[in-house]
C-alpha cells in the first residue's frame, strides 16, 4: 500500500496487523534492553560467576537464531498462509504459544515489578505498583499493534540515546580479566544449567503474529545487531565492574549509569537509565501481551480468553504471593526448562509448518495478498469523507452524477475536478 | 470527518494517556512518602562499628544541616548521632527517630569502617546501606586507628566535617601516599574474589600543633588526618601497611594516581617527580602473575646536587635517579609480596589473577604456591 503521510508525519494506512521495520527494530531493541539488561545479569551471575558473559553470549546467539526464525516465518506470509489453510497443527501451537506468553508475561511483570520496587520505590506498597504497570501495558496490549509500535518507535531513539550516553562516559575501576575463565564451572554443569534461564529466550515470537513492512533501511536486522551489541557490552563492564558481586546489583543498566563520570559534576545520573527501564519495560510487557492475545486469536478465534487470563493472573499473584520476587526466582527453577523448550521448539516449529504450507498450497500462496483484497460490492456507495472539504450539498450533487467505482470512489471527470 | 462513536472517541490514546497520568499522579501523590528538605538529615558520613562482646552495630552518622536567620544569613551546621542495634538498619532507624528526621544517605561518600565490622560479611553490611538506603556505590571505605564514632566527630583544622574532608583529599590525591580509592563496589568485588582481600586508607588523627585562630582566641580541639598508612585486609586478618610501601601499593591498586615520588641517592641527593600517567597490566601465565607498573614522570625538583649545571628530564643524571628509584619500587613491591605470603592477605590479587589463568582448577588458599614478578619502569618526560 502506498504510504501517505498524513499530519505529524505519521503513518495511518497501513492494514491491521501490520507494522514498519522500523518499528520492528525499536520493538526488538526495547525487548532486548528491558528483560535482558536490567536484573537478568545478576541473576545469571549467580549461577555462573566468571562465566556470566560467556553465557550470555550464547543466550544471543541462541535468541539470534529465535530471531532470525521468527523472522523468516513472517517474511514467507506464514501466519497468513497458515490461517486461510486452516491449519490445524497451527492452531495447536498457537494454543501453546498463548499460555507461554501469558506465563512469560505474568513472570516478566513480577520481574519488572521486583527489580523498580527495589531500585525506585522504596517502602511503597507492591500492589499498587502492579497495578500501576499494569494499566499501561493492559491498554497497550489491548489496542494492539499499531499503538506499541508507534510508541515504541517515538520513545526508543531517545532511551537509546540515555543508554548510549551513559555507557560512553562509564568510567569506574574495572578489571576485564574477571570475565575469566569461560568456564567457572564443569563444561556439563555450564550448560546444563543454561535452560533454567528460558524465561529470557523468544522475546520475538509475538512478531510472528504481525506483517512487517519494509523501509529502505535494514532496520531489523541493524536493531538485533546494536541490541545483543548493547547487552553483551554492558554485561562485560558489569562483570569488569563488579565480579561475582554483581549478583548483588537488582538492575546492571540503572547501575551503569550511576558510574557516569559526569556524575561527579551533575549529581546522580541513575534517573537515566531508570526512565529507559520503566518505558522500555511497559512497552515490552505490552508487547508480549499483545502476542498472547494473537496466539490466542490464532488458536481459538478469540482473544478474550488470553485478554482476561494475563490480568487475572496478575491479580492473582498480588492476592495470593508474598513476593512478587519469589515468582521471578520460580521462573528460573524447573519452570525455566519448560520456558526454554517451548520458546526454541514454537518458533522454529511454526517456521516448519509454514515451509510445508508453502510447498503444499503453491497456488494460495501466490495469490497470499488477494485475501485481503475487499470483493467488490455489486451497489457501491460513495464514502462518508467524499463529502469532506467540499461544499455542503455537494455530496448529493456528486452521487447523483457521477457513477461509484469498484473500490468506493466516485469517478468524477477531470474539469469537475 | 470521521465520526466516531462515543466508547471509540473515549478510547482514544491520547485521553488514555492524559487519564493514566492523572491517575499516576494521584496514586504517587497520595501514597508516596516524598519528605520534605527539612525533614530529610543528608548523611555526608556513615560509620559502621561492631561491638563483639554483645554482637551489636555501633552505627554513627554526620549529617549536615543547613540554617538560614532571619536575617538572610546561612550556614552548616554537622550533627553526629550514633546507635546501637542487632542490624544496619535498626540502627538507622533508631538514628532517625533520634534525630526527629528521615536519615538519607544518598549524599553519602564516605563510610568509616572499624576493623571489628571488616572481619564481617561485606556483602551483608554493604548490600542494605547501597540496596535499601540509596548509599552510593563510588562512597570511599575508609578506616583508622580511633573507632568510627570517634572519627567522625574529629574536626578537621580546614573544614568541620571529616567526611567532606576525607572525600575530598582522597579524590584528589588517588594513588601516592597511600591513598587508594577503594569503593564500596570494589570493597565488594574484591572481598568477593578469589583473594578476598583488599586495602583502604588507614588514617591516624593527630592533634594540630597549631590551632587554627578565630576572631577573638585560638580554636581548640582540632586535628590533622596522617594519610599515609593503608589497612590490608581479608575476613580473618588485617595489617597496617607503613608509609614506606603504602605508596607503592596505592599505585598498583588505584584507579588514577596523582601526586609525587620522591628519591633520596645515597650520596644525599633529593629528587621529587610528578606522576604524569601510570599504566598497571597484571597478567597471569599459570602460577606465574607479572605486575607491569609504567610511570610517566616529570622532574619536578631536586636538591643537594653537586655542580652548578641546571639539569632537566633528558640530564643523565635525573635519567639514572628515575632508574634507581624504579629499582627501589621494584623492591618494595617484593617486599609487599612477602608481607602478603608472611600475613596470608592476599593483598596484591595473586589468586585472583592466577585464578583467571589457571581456571577452576585453582585449588582454595593457594597464595603460596604463586609467583609473583614485578617490573617498575619509570620514564622521565617533559610536561606540558
Amino acid at each position: 500500500m502506498k504510504n501517505v503521510k498524513i499530519q505529524h508525519g505519521i503513518y495511518k494506512n497501513l492494514p491491521s496487523g501490520t507494522i514498519y521495520n522500523s518499528q520492528a527494530g525499536a520493538i526488538i531493541f526495547a525487548i532486548g534492553i528491558a528483560f535482558k539488561l536490567t536484573a537478568a545479569p545478576g541473576v545469571v551471575n549467580q549461577t555462573y560467576r566468571s562465566s556470566t558473559l560467556w553465557a550470555f553470549m550464547i543466550f544471543a546467539a541462541v535468541e539470534i537464531a529465535i530471531t532470525a526464525g521468527v523472522f523468516a516465518f513472517v517474511r514467507m506470509r506464514g501466519d497468513d498462509l497458515l490461517r486461510c489453510t486452516a491449519s490445524k497443527p497451527y492452531r495447536v501451537v498457537c494454543a501453546v504459544a498463548a499460555v507461554w506468553l501469558i506465563l512469560k508475561g505474568t513472570f516478566y511483570f513480577c520481574y519488572c515489578v521486583s527489580y523498580l520496587a527495589r531500585e525506585l520505590f522504596g517502602g511503597v506498597e507492591p500492589s499498587l505498583l502492579y497495578l500501576l504497570f499494569l494499566f499501561p501495558a493492559v491498554y497497550l496490549g489491548v489496542k494492539g499493534s499499531r499503538t506499541i509500535a508507534r510508541t515504541t518507535e517515538i520513545l526508543v531513539p531517545v532511551l537509546f540515546v540515555l543508554i548510549a550516553f551513559n555507557l560512553v562516559f562509564f568510567d569506574t575501576n574495572n578489571d576485564f580479566g574477571r570475565n575469566l575463565p569461560i568456564f567457572s564451572m564443569e563444561p556439563t554443569d555450564f550448560f546444563a544449567q543454561l535452560p533454567r534461564f528460558g524465561l529470557w529466550i523468544g522475546d520475538a515470537l509475538p512478531f510472528a503474529f504481525l506483517r512487517v513492512k519494509n523501509k529502505r533501511l535494514p532496520y531489523i536486522s541493524g536493531s538485533i545487531v546494536i541490541t545483543a551489541g548493547i547487552v553483551l557490552v554492558t554485561v562485560m563492564l558489569g562483570v569488569a565492574a563488579y565480579g561475582n558481586s554483581l549478583r548483588t546489583v537488582s538492575d546492571l543498566l540503572i547501575h551503569i549509569a550511576g558510574f557516569n563520570q559526569l556524575s561527579m559534576e551533575i549529581g546522580r545520573m541513575e534517573w537515566t537509565n531508570l526512565f529507559a527501564a520503566v518505558a522500555m519495560s511497559i512497552l515490552s510487557l505490552a508487547f508480549v501481551y499483545f502476542g498472547a492475545t494473537a496466539a490466542c486469536d490464532r488458536a481459538i478465534d478469540s482473544r478474550m480468553p488470553a485478554v482476561a487470563m494475563f490480568p487475572l493472573a496478575v491479580a492473582l499473584i498480588v492476592a495470593i504471593v508474598p513476593s512478587s520476587q519469589s515468582v521471578a526466582e520460580f521462573s528460573t527453577r524447573e519452570m525455566g526448562y519448560a520456558l526454554s523448550a517451548v520458546g526454541i521448539v514454537v518458533p522454529f516449529f511454526m517456521t516448519a509448518l509454514a515451509m510445508r504450507a508453502k510447498r503444499k498450497f503453491k497456488g494460495i500462496y501466490s495469490h497470499l495478498d488477494d485475501e485481503f483484497v475487499p470483493a467488490p460490492l455489486p451497489y457501491p456507495s460513495p464514502p462518508a469523507s467524499v463529502a469532506d472539504n467540499i461544499m455542503q450539498g455537494y455530496k448529493a450533487f456528486a452521487e447523483e452524477n457521477f457513477p461509484a467505482q469498484d473500490n468506493g470512489a466516485l469517478d468524477v471527470p477531470e474539469e469537475e475536478k | 470527518m470521521k465520526k466516531l462513536n462515543v466508547t471509540s472517541y473515549a478510547l482514544r490514546t491520547k485521553w488514555i494517556v492524559v487519564l493514566l497520568s492523572l491517575l499516576f499522579l494521584l496514586v504517587f501523590g497520595r501514597t508516596v512518602n516524598s519528605p520534605a528538605l527539612t525533614k530529610t538529615a543528608i548523611v555526608v558520613g556513615i560509620g559502621v562499628d561492631f561491638s563483639e562482646q554483645d554482637r551489636q552495630f555501633v552505627v554513627t552518622t554526620q549529617s549536615v544541616q543547613t540554617l538560614s536567620n532571619v536575617n538572610g544569613s546561612g550556614g552548616q551546621r554537622f550533627d553526629t548521632c550514633t546507635c546501637k542495634g542487632n542490624t544496619i538498619a535498626a540502627t538507622l532507624d533508631d538514628i532517625s527517630q533520634k534525630m526527629g528526621l528521615i536519615v538519607s544517605l544518598a549524599h553519602c561518600e564516605v563510610l568509616f569502617m572499624s576493623q571489628s565490622a571488616l572481619k564481617l560479611d561485606h556483602m551483608q553490611i554493604i548490600y542494605p546501606l547501597t540496596g535499601m538506603y540509596a548509599l552510593r556505590e563510588q562512597a570511599i571505605i575508609v578506616t583508622g586507628s580511633l573507632s568510627p564514632r570517634e572519627m567522625l566527630a574529629t574536626r578537621i583544622g580546614t573544614t568541620a566535617s571529616a567526611p567532606y574532608f576525607l572525600q575530598t583529599a582522597i579524590v584528589n590525591n588517588e594513588g601516592t601516599d597511600g591513598l587508594i580509592k577503594t569503593t564500596a563496589k570494589d570493597l565488594l568485588a574484591r572481598s568477593m574474589s578469589r583473594s578476598k582481600a583488599t586495602a583502604i586508607p588507614y588514617i591516624v588523627p593527630k592533634p594540630l600543633e597549631d590551632q587554627p585562630q578565630g576572631e577573638e582566641e585560638e580554636l581548640k580541639g582540632n586535628y590533622e588526618f596522617d594519610m599515609s598508612k593503608v589497612l590490608v585486609f581479608d575476613h580473618d586478618s588485617a595489617k597496617v601497611v607503613d608509609e614506606e610501601l603504602s605508596e607503592i601499593l596505592s599505585i598498583y591498586l588505584s584507579e588514577t594516581t596523582y601526586g609525587s615520588l620522591n628519591y633520596t641517592a645515597e650520596n644525599g641527593s633529593s629528587f621529587e617527580f610528578r606522576i604524569l600517567d601510570k599504566s598497571v597490566k597484571t597478567s597471569a601465565k599459570k602460577r606465574t602473575v607479572t605486575a607491569k607498573i609504567e610511570l610517566k614522570v616529570d622532574l619536578l625538583d631536586y636538591q643537594f646536587v653537586e655542580g652548578n649545571d641546571v639539569l632537566s628530564g633528558a640530564s643523565g643524571l635525573i635519567k639514572r635517579a628515575a632508574e634507581e628509584l624504579a629499582d627501589k619500587l621494584t623492591k618494595r613491591m617484593q617486599k609487599l609480596h612477602a608481607l602478603s605470603l608472611e600475613t596470608g592477605i592476599d593483598f596484591l590479587g595473586l589468586q585472583e589473577k592466577a585464578y583467571q589463568s589457571v581456571g577452576r582448577t585453582l585449588e582454595e588458599d593457594c597464595l603460596d604456591t604463586i609467583e609473583f614478578v614485578p617490573q617498575v619502569k619509570i620514564t622521565v618526560k617533559e610536561a606540558a
